[in-house]
């Protein structure tokens, strides 16, 4: 008996299939292999021409017209007092406002959505907006200190905020509802059962959030290019309001100079930044599998 | 410095009240329900009054402390000598007060250094009279919050109000931001719009940035070669390279690789979009622009030029595969199981099943997450500012070199300039357009995505 499966006709039919099945598979392989291959590039020119300018002198100087002389400490504590302020502003009106929206806003009402579609926006909205703002506002209006970590610091934490309420409502809605009955049902009063119960539960998954915003501000560049903070620091900056500089923008500063020697900073600058990012979402990881609860 | 110190100061007397409170109601307890509220309570109760209105009365004090030290400085005799109102006195004022914080700043202005002196009394005696008026405020909110002490007192309730009340605020920012970046954009472009005409801006075609007030100023103000630039880069060029690279990697990480390589694959992918826009920049300028102009070169170009819209779009495009294969993703998972089951049940191979059944039912949901990586594309500020040039031209030869929105608000705004010219003010505009594309991508990307889910829940 000949079935239609052994003609030949059908074999070249299924053949050509499996073999169509094999490419697409392939593809796939290849594009995810092909972005992989970018980074694995990327990361490779940057150890290249930068590991050798990485030594001690280079991680405790400041900035120099000199490349052999010029280091990253200066831009680093820039970075430090800017990620400081960012974090003391968007941390605390983040969870606040996480909490606000997550377990008291009256549910349906007009302005709470307003609230809820402004959040949302502002998580997409171009850095360099932010910076506009900061620009319109901080400086040209309130004459607050250009390139100071004080203003950059408030700019990023307006960029930051949203990042921290989106993930922070997301960790609070993660809180089995069965917390909050038991802890109103022993007479707790709503706020007491968020305090006391709630918002500690939340809390690792908040921090992951908080983690991430940071991470994200610590690699911003332009809305800070919009405040100014491109100073030339030969010394650290000693408090929020001296002009300052920041690691990326250290890293845009000297990928401009056309002394050929600055191109060894700049990659050992990155390999500094990268290497922080790294370390902060490690532990941002680190922290949601350690804390995470499965309810 | 007055400032810090005053501040340590007022929340230590905070905390202070804090035990204060909390020691007088327990000094009220007598048995079981004698107090209305747990002591701590009244400690909070007694420490807000104590802290909110001396902190309010510090920032305003704080607001209009230059200005009454001002007035204090133009009262005194040693200032009679000062040209009336005008540009140097302000100069001359500035510089006095740079030498009074500062006594080793330059002087240019020989009247600056009587006044410093002036300048710093003037200054001690305002900020501290600012500080004794806070002091003077905490005491009395303390001691109206000390007589509020007492068995029958809900400082419980009191306090819950006011913790609802800090809720509510700290979630109104959200809108203040919203509000505020409408506001300044708008108020800026409306200055911008007072020199040249909105037609003229968005309609022409030749951009040459420049200071002036003639009447052919809106010529030069034409920004159609960067939106064509923007978009070029950053909708297609960079599209071109994510959309592709993108889904496939969407596709192989949820339908063909292991749970185990995917638990690998994926981190490694999302360090793709970890890495800040200033290093995709300098790789940009540093590698890829090169190697895109000897490529040119070979193909038989002249002149290609460092700084192409290739270099940038490409590197962009790569920034942004992480994006679209996470949109993909969510949307791939969220076509129903049953879909897939009923294809491959008909003999479909699994190739087949996500060409003709997954892809178009999650169509939808990968469009929008392209307009939101368009987006975000078109935002992006740094790679452009490194790699693409600053040329404004209307080409479609991606070797040219070509400008964005976001390089020339860059390039508008550093630098000294003064903030009422056109060509500053055109930052702005630019910055509203921006604000406005951006915008509505992301709402009608975010309608799709909630019709779309609806549609199969």
């Amino acid at each position: 008996m000949n079935s239609l499966w052994q003609e030949d006709r059908m074999k070249r039919r299924l053949a050509s299939r499996h073999a169509a099945e094999r490419r697409f598979r392939l593809f796939g392989l290849g594009a995810i292999a092909l972005s992989l291959a970018f980074l694995a590039y990327l990361l490779f020119t940057m150890l290249r021409s930068g590991l050798g300018g990485l030594d001690w002198a280079f991680l405790t100087g400041s900035d120099s017209t000199e490349a052999s002389v010029a280091g990253i400490w200066g831009a680093a504590k820039g970075s430090i007092l800017t990620m400081g302020v960012t974090l003391a502003l968007s941390f605390p009106l983040g969870v606040l406002a996480a909490v606000y929206l997550e377990e008291f806003a009256p549910k349906g009402q007009r302005w709470v959505e307003w609230v809820e579609v402004s959040i949302n926006n502002l998580a997409a909205v171009p850095s360099i907006i932010f910076g506009l703002l900061g620009l319109a506002v901080f400086i040209n209006t309130l004459h607050l200190p250009r390139s100071s970590p004080l203003v950059g610091g408030m700019t990023l934490a307006l960029m930051t905020m949203p990042v921290i309420v989106i993930s922070g409502r997301n960790a609070l809605k993660a809180v089995p509802p069965s917390i909050r009955n038991a802890a109103l049902a022993v007479g707790a009063s709503p706020v007491q059962a968020t305090f006391h119960h709630v918002l500690p539960l939340a809390l690792p998954g908040i921090l992951t959030g908080t983690i991430i915003g940071m991470a994200r501000a610590l690699g911003e560049t332009a809305p800070l290019l919009m405040i100014g903070m491109r100073a030339f620091v030969s010394t650290p900056p000693g408090g929020i309001t001296d002009p300052s500089s920041v690691m990326p923008m250290q890293i845009f500063l000297w990928s401009d100079e056309i002394d050929q020697a600055f191109v060894q900073n700049t990659s050992a600058a990155i390999i500094v930044l990268l290497v922080l990012l790294l370390a902060m979402n490690g532990l941002a990881i680190y922290l949601r599998n350690k804390f995470e609860t499965r309810w | 410095m007055i400032s810090q110190i005053l501040l340590l100061v007022v929340l230590g007397l905070g905390a202070v009240g804090w035990f204060v409170g909390r020691a007088r109601a327990k000094g009220l307890f007598t048995g079981r329900h004698s107090l209305a509220a747990v002591p701590s309570y009244h400690g909070w109760h007694l420490a807000l009054w104590a802290l909110i209105p001396a902190l309010l009365v510090w920032a305003v004090w704080s607001g209009i402390a230059p200005g009454l030290v001002r007035e204090a400085v133009l009262a005194d005799p040693a200032a009679a000598s000062l040209p009336a109102f005008d540009m140097e006195r302000d100069a001359i004022l500035a510089e006095a007060q740079a030498l009074a914080s500062d006594p080793g700043a330059a002087v240019f202005n020989a009247k600056a250094a009587p006044l410093a002196s002036v300048f710093q009394a003037a200054q001690t005696r305002i900020w501290l009279a600012g500080a004794a008026l806070t002091l003077l405020t905490l005491f009395a909110g303390a001691a109206w919050g000390y007589s509020r002490v007492s068995a029958a007192f809900p400082a419980r309730t009191r306090v819950e109000r006011a913790a609802l009340i800090g809720l509510l605020v700290a979630s109104l920012v959200a809108i203040l931001t919203t509000a505020g970046i409408v506001a300044s954009l708008l108020y800026e472009t409306g200055l911008f719009f007072s020199y040249v005409s909105p037609i003229d801006f968005l309609t022409g075609t030749h951009w040459a940035p420049r200071v002036g007030v003639d009447a052919e100023l809106g010529k030069d103000f034409g920004a159609v070669p960067l939106f064509w630039g923007t978009l070029y880069i950053g909708a297609v060029i960079a599209m071109l390279v994510a959309i592709p690279l993108g889904l496939m990697s969407a596709v192989f990480l949820t339908q063909y690789a292991s749970p185990t390589l995917r638990k690998w694959l994926k981190p490694m992918l999302e360090i793709l979009a970890g890495i800040p826009t200033v290093v995709y920049g300098y790789f940009a300028a540093l590698t890829v622009a090169p190697q895109v102009r000897d490529f040119a070169a070979w193909m038989g170009m002249a002149n290609p030029s460092t700084e192409s819209a290739l270099a940038a779009g490409m590197v962009m495009g790569v920034m942004i595969i992480p994006f679209v294969s996470s949109m993909a993703d969510d949307s791939i998972a969220a076509v129903p199981q049953a879909m897939r089951d009923g294809s491959l049940a008909m003999g479909a191979t699994k190739s087949e099943t996500i060409k003709r059944v997954l892809l178009p039912a999650a169509l939808p949901g990968i469009v929008a997450g392209v307009m939101l990586a368009i987006s975000r594309a078109i935002g992006e500020t740094m790679i452009v500012v490194m790699a693409a040039g600053a040329a404004a031209r209307l080409s479609a030869n991606p070797f040219d070199s070509m400008t964005t929105v976001t390089f020339q608000i860059v390039q508008l705004l550093t630098g000294d300039q003064e903030f009422d010219s056109a060509k500053t003010l055109s930052a702005f505009a630019l910055g509203l357009v921006l604000f406005m594309v951006t915008l509505a991508l992301n709402v009608v990307a975010l309608r799709v995505v909630k019709r779309y889910r609806e549609a199969y829940e």
